[in-house]
């Protein structure tokens, strides 16, 4: 049974109860509902992203459920994205953060943690300016504030 | 997937509308940011900054070696004087000012030591969860009381340069009852003297796992009591009184992980059996009975009382031939992990035995494998990750082929799946110096196949390898992140190796012998 998903810029989407159900949040309001079909609104999320997460969901849509990592140790989460993901996010800064933003929202964590694998693997490794250029940032601070920042926390580079 | 405009008045569903911004991503991928990246990160612009420097915080170590910061007030010529007299360097530690402004988002404090630090830092610590620190003194006992709705795991660790510091867990169980979220306690050298006033009981209750180390519980508990939580319990090198045998076992219906380590204590194997084949392991998929003093033929009896099993330790223990036949004939579908390091009974028949019938196993740990046994080897277990094993009988081996040893490396080169491996050489003095020298020429580059090794460890092997080799292997490893043992037994060449090992793989970590490794583990 189809269900119909309303972008903030009213666009309506009409995708299967199965792939809609990926997004946690989506299922439980369908769960309180039971079956009608009342098109759901999503007023945070634009059409142009909610395209993004519906291909994702739909790519993945027999994908067996995530179990949660028990570790809150980064160095023992794996950052690795398989081959379909990496071509999936390979979009521009601004889609990338609406994606993450969205999947948060929508509560698809699979699809938040390949986006937040995504920035983290851009990001590994580069200065401040680097990832200041990587992300459209404007630098705010004064030189004496960075400066201040990169003494004050020295010592976390040897932990 | 089918899209057209709508008309807003079909609108029934009415989801949260909470704003999203885009200065909650950072935060969002914080957690996959390895150290370096976070503080990078910090200095990208205001609002990534107010967003990831809790995330810096939230786990939190300080050791002994860091001596209280320099108070800002203090000239610098007394600091400096400090500083040549303790070894102290500023640049390792944090300022008080930035440690009392974000004590608060400390989640997670380790702490080692009689620092005065704690002191300052113990009224803003009200948001931990995790808390180990080597002594109970009366700061922690303020943090106990602090966080009695958050803090979810206590480790209180003897200092080894203390010797003879004895928690007493009658001065801190009241305390600990009031500790609504705690799931976990780890105590060394704890005494419980009295069961029903120290309200050991009703805090075991409430538990999801208990470690007691080198720790005596001089009165049973009573037979009454059902600790229906507990799904860990480990006994290490700890005395119980006799007649609570086995120990606290029988208490815990619903235990997944039982470990009981001891080289000074037994087992009572006959009473542990009584108990199994009541119907009590049902539960217990993982079990480390590691230093025991039990059986080979009791091991055997209990594996077969354990219809769950997946996970089973027995270092330094008398595991066999007997043991080996009940997990080839009963478990070898469903065992994961093999543990069986310094077994004089497991020997490389047993290992074989292992190797070709245990299909799903993911981690194994022997001490030898024979080397014709070696390299005929059909595999059972091709989903292995890790294997830690010493080989026999290189020199024994007939020579005809071309890579020297292709028949051992060939073998090797099927776990594709390997991400840690541990490899050994045995040779009696006789026998002469090792022969598996990790050259390309002796068939390292058949080992091309494990591009998800992780963790290397040659320390009992001692290879001899040069430059083509390396240059191998970094070209080949592009995963690798541990390297333990020396690659070559000159030093000179061993240091220039692992500066090229470290230009060509800059995540790479060294470590001469595992026991570095560990050390350097547990300090972080």
């Amino acid at each position: 049974m189809p269900v119909i998903l309303v972008s903030s810029d009213n666009q309506d989407f009409k995708v299967d109860k199965e792939v809609a159900e990926r997004s946690i949040l989506i299922k439980n309001m369908l769960e309180d509902v039971g079956e009608s079909d009342s098109p759901i609104p999503l007023p945070n999320v634009t059409a142009a992203v909610l395209t993004k997460v519906i291909e994702y969901c739909e790519h993945h849509r027999n994908d067996p459920v995530q179990v949660p990592e028990e570790t809150d140790d980064p160095r023992k989460r794996s950052n690795d994205i398989e081959e379909w993901d990496m071509k999936f996010m390979q979009v521009d800064q601004e889609m990338l953060f609406e994606i993450i933003l969205a999947a948060n929202y929508l509560d698809i964590k699979p699809l938040l943690d390949v986006g937040c694998k995504t920035v983290a693997n851009i990001i590994k490794g580069k200065t401040p300016e680097e990832i200041r250029k990587a992300f459209n940032i404007v630098n705010d601070f004064t030189p004496e504030e960075e400066a201040q920042i990169k003494k004050e926390n020295e010592w976390a580079e040897d932990r | 997937m089918n899209t057209h405009h709508h008309h807003p008045q079909q609108q029934v569903f009415i989801p949260s509308d909470e704003l999203l911004d885009h200065r909650s991503v950072p935060l969002l991928f914080s957690r996959f940011l390895d150290k370096p990246t976070l503080l990078a990160c910090l200095r990208v612009s205001r609002s990534w900054f107010a967003a990831l420097e809790p995330c810096l915080w939230h786990s939190f170590t300080l050791l002994r070696d860091h001596p209280s910061p320099t108070p800002p007030h203090q000239p610098r010529q007394d600091a400096q004087r400090q500083q040549n007299r303790t070894g102290f360097h500023p640049r390792r530690f944090p300022t008080l000012g930035s440690l009392q402004r974000n004590a608060r988002h400390i989640a997670r404090l380790r702490y080692f030591g009689e620092l005065p630090l704690l002191k300052a830092l113990v009224p803003h610590l009200n948001q931990l969860r995790y808390l180990e620190v080597t002594r109970y003194t009366e700061e922690v006992k303020q943090l106990l009381q602090q966080n009695t709705a958050t803090l979810h795991t206590l480790i209180l660790k003897g200092d080894a340069l203390i010797p003879g510091d004895t928690i007493l867990i009658d001065r801190i169980w009241h305390h600990l009852l009031n500790l609504s979220a705690l799931r976990h306690i780890e105590l060394n050298s704890a005494i419980v003297s009295d069961y029903e006033g120290t309200k050991f009981g009703l805090v075991c209750h409430k538990l999801a796992s208990l470690s007691l180390i080198d720790s005596k519980l001089l009165e049973r508990p009573k037979s009454d009591d059902e600790f229906l939580r507990l799904r860990t319990l480990v006994l290490e090198r700890s005395f119980l009184p006799q007649e609570d045998q086995p120990p606290l076992f029988e208490l815990c219906p619903a235990l997944e992980n039982f470990a009981w380590r001891s080289r000074s204590g037994k087992l009572s194997t006959f009473k542990f059996l009584i108990f199994l084949n009541a119907g009590r392991g049902e539960s217990l998929s993982g079990l480390d009975l590691s230093g025991s003093q039990i059986v080979d033929s009791d091991l055997a009896s209990i594996i077969r009382l354990l219809p769950g099993l997946t996970r089973f330790r027995a270092s330094n223990s008398l595991f066999g031939s007997e043991a080996t036949r009940v997990i080839a004939e009963m478990r070898q579908h469903q065992i994961q992990e093999l543990v069986l390091l310094q077994c004089p009974g497991f020997g490389p028949m047993e290992a074989q035995v292992v190797l070709t019938t245990c299909s799903r196993l993911r981690m194994f740990s022997a001490p030898v494998v024979n080397a014709e046994d070696m390299a005929q080897l059909r595999w059972g277990c091709l989903g292995l990750e890790e294997l830690d094993i010493c080989i026999v009988g290189t020199r024994r081996l007939r020579q005809t082929t071309t890579p020297r040893h292709r028949g051992i490396y060939s073998q090797l080169a099927v776990l594709i799946n390997l991400r840690v491996l541990r490899l050994g050489e045995v040779t009696d003095m006789e026998e002469g110096p090792f022969l598996l020298d990790m050259k390309l020429h002796s068939g390292l580059g058949l080992l091309s196949t494990l591009g998800r090794l992780e963790v290397f460890d040659c320390e009992k092997l001692k290879p001899v390898m040069e430059f083509f080799d390396l240059q191998w292997l970094v070209s080949t490893w592009k995963s690798l992140k541990t390297l333990v043992g020396s690659v070559h037994p000159n030093f000179e060449q061993r240091d220039l190796s692992n500066e090229f090992l470290a230009s060509q793989l800059p995540n790479l970590e060294t470590y001469l012998t595992q026991a570095e490794r560990s050390l350097a583990l547990a300090g972080r």
